[in-house]
């Protein structure tokens, strides 16, 4: 489920199974599927990262302010008013207003785990793919282990010994998400380095670190894309399973798991407090799978057959 | 025994088409091995496999013409009659062995497929060991639960071809059946398939690159250039005087061992175009060293002693003198 | 084979083993176990005892030696959050956690199997779009909100099955559904694809060749095909053991998710120690047994390794 992040570009591909190549050999859904330009993912996703931005800003209400007397009004379509769009929490609190405020944190848990796994997983795969021999078999069974491992192990010891915290839940789906970009780029890194370009620079006398930073990252970027894209989605949903479980972004910080925790309390009276952050973690994620399907199809040389 | 008549065939490409073979017909006789020639991309393969109805979409289609067996359309067959027809009649030995027999199933096991079930088991069994040692598996009896990565091409080739005479076919298509092996192998594995031939009175066609090939096995041959059928006739003819420049330059591509001038192979210059949906005159024009404005009209195939040929200057006779000089 | 066999339960071994380690390092570092222990308006002394109950009095190294070794005679200390041994709760929540994730996983298995594979041979039709549509939100819809939609659903408008708790079978469906979907949905994807590419390849153009009946021909696809889904049952089986917790704790499941849970709400580490050591153990033990399986069914991987 939501919490081990991002390995569906691992499975969705039968190559990935023996030997990873999940960018380079797509199953031929992606080639037919996705052609079209993105409109309806990229038009989320654009959405998304405004309300992360500047929701916050625009937002009618609080986030946060307890109001008991306001608690429980329904949507402006259910008969409430549009002072509450949205209708109101348990505790009187706007529910749009922390549907914005909840972007932000998705957004910020999102892209900061996306940035830190994505860093780390590039410098194992580098190594690994480059140097090879003994550090590669001894790195790459590490991958394979942290892949095998549910990450939700690791959030519920972490968030037994030092709480629940925003932090806790980056370094958390950090820790857990790197595997993926190391085992992927790394059998980039594999093909490339049999390549006529990489194996004249070799021959023409260029170092290590000259030839990754000016041959192998800029080749793999279109991969490291894909997957970034692929995981935002991830890593926003297990942030999300996180909070519901109460052990992510603690209240009353307006998470969407949060939310749709407490909303889970009041399904026969208020069902508009899990109804609309769901569809908003359901509609973000979507657009962030949909969008990685794009790009990946896009980037893969034999889609354009 | 078999005769193809204006087929044509076609790829899919999303929302194209691109036609792989257009017009080809050609007839294999009872007992005779036919040469399918022509450079990768001539549609050769295609048309082997479109006398078994294997292109179908979404891969291709085939949009015209007839395939008869003994005088029956395969083409218009129901799909179980023409599973019937392929599961008797015809034998397919594929040109890449090693991935043509599911790595997952044991060498028995696929002889034993295209066998009929109502025969006992221990009789199939007894069957399929004495027809793989008669094509030179050895121990084959200790062999049929190894698994086709534990063989090498020429013993996997065996399995295929195996595969396709057990079920006693009339006609074998070979498509390229010795390119995937080495050269020693090649050889026997030539030697086998045309003794097989014999033996059987089979009728085979057999697809390859190779005119030296085609040569040594087959008494027909029949060139395609960019799917289009521009020579045919009996092997010594054709070889001997290729009266089409295209076979004209495959016969110059030929090594000769008699040949002592260590002159280098020749290449043909230029690339065979591209399929395309409509075309008009001849598809060799642009690499044709004879090429003249008749040529921008397609030529048709016309008889010229016993060798039909699709060439307007079919009938010029200094172009042998013409190969025998650059060399 | 043997040799494999071995080579790769020592892996496994010290998988588990830096696990626990970790797992223990974390707990016994971050501050004072007994602090935490001891109830509100504790004196000092009172934490010291409760301190000399856990073995703190030891030095480190001593206490992980007599917690390993613990753990291995299967004693994973007392639980003062439950009053009970903790050995004593897994042995009860192990059982529910796995007839939840069984049933989860073959009805998963099942119908990704068949809708990916029915879905590559129909490629273009409508069964391929309900294909691709089970893919696409099954990876995408958070398990917890769609648990919630069949509580709403199911339980609270139309009263057809129970929301909370385990008792007979119907108090497993609606769980065991919301956790089938992710599987489902990669399982889905993967043999889709995988069927795809057998259907291209070279093997499946030789068989056709043959003639031979349609159902030797699914025969030869499904065979290959299932390799490359059974590679990845290990990584399904860490993703499945993810979700029953956020499950259990949604529909009041007494699984090991729901204890851990409860676990750290009371700050009871010794419960949370010992559901994770379990979960690790039985994780790391399912990988061995996919990578063992995968060889056994692969006969180009098993000559290889197993020689």
């Amino acid at each position: 489920m939501a919490i081990q992040p991002q390995l569906d570009l691992l499975t969705d591909s039968p190559k990935a199974a023996a030997v990873p190549q999940a960018i380079t050999e797509p199953g031929r859904r992606n080639r037919r599927g996705h052609s079209h330009r993105p409109y309806f993912s990229g038009g989320i996703l654009a959405l998304f990262i405004l309300a992360g931005l500047i929701g916050p800003l625009i937002a009618p209400h609080s986030t946060t302010h307890v109001s008991l007397s306001l608690y429980l009004r329904p949507p402006v379509f259910a008969g409430g008013t549009w002072a509450y769009p949205l209708g109101t929490d348990e505790l009187g609190r706007d529910v749009l207003s922390r549907l914005l405020g909840g972007a932000r944190i998705s957004l910020l848990v999102g892209l900061s785990v996306v940035f830190i796994s994505g860093a780390f997983g590039l410098v194992v795969a580098m190594i690994s793919g480059y140097i090879g021999g003994r550090i590669d078999a001894v790195l790459m069974r590490f991958t394979d282990a942290t892949l095998a491992f549910p990450t939700i192990l690791l959030a519920i010891v972490l968030a037994a010994i030092f709480g629940a915290s925003e932090q806790n839940v980056i370094i958390i789906l950090a820790v857990g998400g790197w595997a993926s970009y190391a085992r992927v780029i790394r059998s980039e890194v594999l093909r490339l380095k049999k390549q006529d370009f990489i194996v004249m620079s070799v021959v023409m006398g260029a170092g290590p670190l000259w030839i990754i930073r000016r041959h192998l990252i800029p080749n793999v970027m279109s991969t490291l894309v894909v997957l970034a894209t692929l995981q935002l989605g991830a890593a926003i949903l297990s942030e999300g399973a996180m909070s519901f479980l109460g052990i992510g972004v603690p209240p009353p910080a307006p998470s969407w798991g949060g939310m749709l925790a407490g909303g889970s309390d009041y399904l026969t009276t208020a069902w508009w407090l899990a109804l609309f952050p769901g569809i908003a973690l359901s509609l973000t994620v979507l657009a962030s799978n949909l969008m990685g399907d794009w790009l990946r199809s896009r980037s893969d040389p034999t889609g354009h057959r | 025994m078999l005769q193809i008549e204006n087929l044509r065939v076609a790829y899919l490409h999303d929302n194209r088409r691109s036609v792989a073979v257009r017009d080809v017909s050609f007839d294999v006789p009872t007992g005779a091995t036919v040469g399918l020639v022509g450079e990768s991309g001539s549609g050769k393969t295609t048309v082997a496999l479109s006398v078994m109805r294997l292109i179908r979409p979404p891969i291709g289609d085939i949009e015209a013409g007839s395939v008869r067996l003994d005088g029956v359309d395969l083409l218009k067959l129901s799909n179980k009659a023409m599973r019937t027809t392929l599961h008797g009649d015809i034998g397919y030995i594929p040109q890449d062995p090693t991935a043509a027999l599911d790595p997952l199933c044991k060498i028995g096991r696929h002889v034993d497929e295209t066998l009929s079930p109502k025969i006992p088991k221990a009789e199939r069994r007894a069957l399929i060991i004495s027809l793989l040692e008669s094509l030179g598996v050895r121990n084959a009896a200790t062999r049929l639960g190894s698994y086709p990565h534990e063989f090498s091409g020429g013993m996997c080739q065996r399995v295929a071809i195996a595969t396709a005479l057990a079920r006693g076919p009339k006609l074998v298509i070979a498509d390229e059946p010795t390119t995937a092996l080495d050269v020693t192998t090649q050889l026997s594995i030539l030697r086998l398939l045309d003794a097989q031939r014999r033996e059987r009175n089979l009728s085979m066609l057999f697809v390859t690159h190779d005119l030296a090939v085609a040569q040594m096995l087959c008494q027909y041959v029949v060139v395609m250039y960019a799917g289009e059928v521009v020579e045919k006739g009996p092997t010594a003819e054709v070889i001997q005087r290729p009266r089409h420049p295209y076979t004209r330059a495959l016969v110059g591509a030929i090594p000769q061992p008699t040949d002592k001038s260590r002159a280098r192979l020749r290449a043909i210059p230029g690339q065979p175009p591209a399929p395309a949906q409509d075309r008009v005159g001849c598809p060799f024009a642009p690499r044709c060293p004879l090429a003249a404005d008749a040529c921008k009209v397609m030529p048709e195939l016309k008889e010229l002693d016993g060798v039909e040929v699709a060439c307007w200057k079919a009938g010029v006779e200094e172009e042998p003198r013409v190969v025998a000089e650059t060399r | 084979m043997i040799r494999y066999t071995l080579q790769r339960l020592v892996q496994s071994l010290i998988v588990i083993l830096a696990v626990v380690t970790v797992v223990f390092l974390l707990v016994r570092l971050s501050g004072n176990p007994a602090q935490v222990l001891a109830p509100l308006g504790a004196t000092h002394a009172d934490i010291v005892a409760i301190g000399d109950r856990l073995g703190l009095q030891h030095p480190l190294y001593v206490q992980y030696l007599t917690f390993l070794s613990q753990i291995v005679r299967g004693d994973f200390g007392t639980s003062y959050g439950f009053q009970a041994p903790v050995v004593q709760l897994l042995a009860t929540a192990l059982p529910y956690t796995a007839e939840l994730a069984f049933v989860a996983f073959a009805f998963a298995s099942i119908v990704g199997v068949s809708l990916g594979t029915i879905s590559a041979v129909k490629s273009g039709t409508w069964i391929d779009g309900v294909a691709r549509f089970i893919g696409l939100i099954g990876q995408s819809v958070p398990v917890f909100w769609l648990g919630i939609v069949f509580v709403l659903v199911f339980a609270v408008k139309l009263r057809l099955l129970p929301a909370f708790g385990a008792g007979g079978p119907e108090h497993l469906i609606l769980p065991a559904l919301a956790l089938s979907l992710r599987p489902m949905a990669s399982i889905t994807r993967l043999s889709r694809s995988a069927t795809l590419e057998a259907l291209r390849a070279d093997y499946t153009l030789f068989e056709r060749s043959k003639g031979v009946k349609q159902s030797v021909l699914m025969r030869h696809l499904l065979r290959n095909m299932s390799l490359p889904v059974i590679t990845l049952t290990g990584i399904q089986l860490a993703d499945l053991l993810s979700g029953s917790v956020v499950i259990e704790t949604l529909f009041g499941w007494p699984g090991m998710g729901l204890l851990a849970i409860q676990a750290i709400n009371l700050r009871d580490y010794t419960v949370v120690q010992g559901v994770v050591t379990v979960d690790t153990i039985i994780v790391v033990l399912m990988n061995l047994l996919v990578d063992l399986s995968y060889g056994w069914l692969d006969p180009r991987v098993r000559r290889r390794v197993f020689a």
